[in-house]
């Protein structure tokens, strides 16, 4: 998350799973000198574009939820003129990770991220961070 | 596949090697060339795309109106730079190109899905040696959205598509190092309407096959153990992309074409700058860019076979 560093303001979108997850990294955040402030979510979407257009310039904004919540507030922050970079969706390390075939393309969900084999294919692979936004993996 | 010595495009120009924009202007704007090895390079990508067309060509949709351009500049500039080999014409809406080597022809409607088979780029790639990126210029950045790819040098066309820039550069080691990939994207988005800027990339590949997609890597990734001091110069080959941008006036988006050569050391060693220069930036090259293209598993014996020839040659670095 290097692109991250130079920013000061975060808006932590959390969903009550995710809470504790987010309080965590607020605490570590602000020892870091970011200046935090968490939102609980469910919130309308008129409340998070009206929280999302106050942010002064530079700010981020990080998304604790499940897809389809998150993927409203990705929305709304967007629209309220947030660029890809600038917005960050948790990517639970308890959930699994989904791991695209370099051979065959298939999408594997696994829950670690050490050399497994591919279940349709059955090629050895040792899943890298090349990450795509278009896969989700 | 390799090329004859003359037409290849030895990429250094210094006796060191780091990633720079090595890009330069073209003055006229070529997007593709050819050489003598035409024939068989578009016979072997017809075969590619016939058995892996999934693999070999995706697109999104929004970037069908950027293939037409896409389509349309490369079969005029194939007709005005090899007339006696190409011809295109247009009457009203309506264009035929002609393909006299192939003894082949394209007729359709420009911009009327309904008077083509293929979608455009993947028809225009298959009169070209070149593999054909659409990048489309968004707001935000530059997105991979379309893309004939047959001679890919480990990487998959399928995992990029609908990737930005910076993304689709993650696993060059250093490329983030000063914001150097930051800097190319805003260099492309400079670039001006039909201007085309050239670079060119390099690697190396064991064996004269040009289709290394990651898609194969299990096949052909496992030779680079078989390099012994005994078949290093025959089999491991220089390949060089000389890849261009350009900037399509219509779309605004960028047209980036890849030129594949390999060429095998006991060919290039017969030119003694080129043999003192590839050594020089062996010797230099840094662990993690070594191990990245691939030449960690087999550097020992192309050290000893390149400092071997040069002193039989009587060169001194
Ligand atoms: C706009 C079109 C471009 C596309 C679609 C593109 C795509 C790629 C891809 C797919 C790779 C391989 C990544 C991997 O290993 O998975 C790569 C490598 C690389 N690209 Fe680009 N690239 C583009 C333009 C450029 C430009 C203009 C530059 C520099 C001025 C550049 C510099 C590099 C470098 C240094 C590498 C590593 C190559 C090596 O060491 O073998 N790229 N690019």
């Amino acid at each position: 998350m290097t692109e991250f560093q130079n920013n000061k303001r975060i808006l932590i979108f959390s969903d009550q799973s995710y809470l504790l997850q987010a309080n965590e990294k607020v605490r570590e955040l602000t020892e870091e000198g970011y200046q935090c402030e968490v939102v609980s979510m469910p919130v309308s979407s008129n409340k998070a574009e009206q929280l999302l257009a106050q942010q002064p310039l530079g700010s981020l904004v990080w998304i604790y939820s499940e897809e389809d919540s998150a993927q409203a507030i990705e929305y709304a922050a967007r629209n309220a003129g947030f660029s890809k970079n600038e917005i960050w969706i948790n990517k639970s390390s308890e959930q699994n990770t989904r791991i695209f075939c370099s051979q065959c393309h298939h999408i594997n969900e696994i829950s670690s991220a050490e050399m497994f084999e591919c279940e349709r294919c059955h090629i050895k692979l040792d899943p890298s961070n090349h990450y795509s936004i278009y896969h989700k993996s | 596949m390799s090329v004859k010595a003359e037409q290849f495009p030895f990429p250094f120009t210094e006796d060191r090697y780091a990633y720079s924009n090595n890009s330069s202007l073209q003055k006229p704007a070529r997007s593709v060339t050819m050489t003598d090895r035409y024939l068989e390079e578009i016979q072997l990508k017809r075969e590619l795309l016939q058995a892996n067309h999934q693999r070999c060509f995706r697109s999104l949709p929004l970037s069908l109106e950027s293939q037409w351009e896409a389509m349309r500049r490369i079969f005029n500039e194939l007709a005005e730079n090899e007339p006696e080999h190409f011809s295109f014409e247009k009457r009203g809406n309506e264009y035929r190109f002609q393909n006299l080597l192939l003894g082949e022809e394209e007729r359709f409607k420009y911009r009327d899905l309904s008077s083509i088979e293929r979608q455009p780029l993947d028809i225009a790639g298959r009169h070209v040696q070149e593999d054909l990126i659409i990048m489309g210029d968004r707001h935000d950045g530059l997105f991979l959205e379309a893309g004939q790819l047959c001679f890919p040098s480990n990487w998959s066309l399928t995992f990029v598509l609908g990737m930005d820039f910076k993304s689709i550069h993650t696993p060059v080691p250093g490329i983030t190092h000063k914001d150097f990939i930051g800097k190319v994207e805003r260099f492309i988005s400079r670039i001006r309407q039909n201007e085309a800027w050239e670079r060119k990339n390099w690697s190396m590949t064991i064996s004269n096959k040009l289709d290394t997609p990651l898609e194969t890597y299990a096949n052909w990734g496992k030779l680079r153990l078989q390099v012994t001091d005994e078949n290093v110069g025959e089999l491991v080959h220089l390949r060089v992309e000389v890849q261009r941008l350009l900037r399509l006036p219509l779309t605004n988006d960028i047209l980036f074409t890849i030129h594949t050569y390999l060429l095998s050391l006991n060919d290039l060693i017969r030119n003694d700058l080129w043999l003192k220069r590839l050594y020089t930036t062996i010797q230099f090259l840094s662990d993690d860019i070594a191990e990245y293209k691939g030449i960690a598993l087999y550097k020992n014996e192309l050290m000893q076979f390149l400092e071997k020839t040069l002193s039989e040659k009587g060169i001194s670095l």
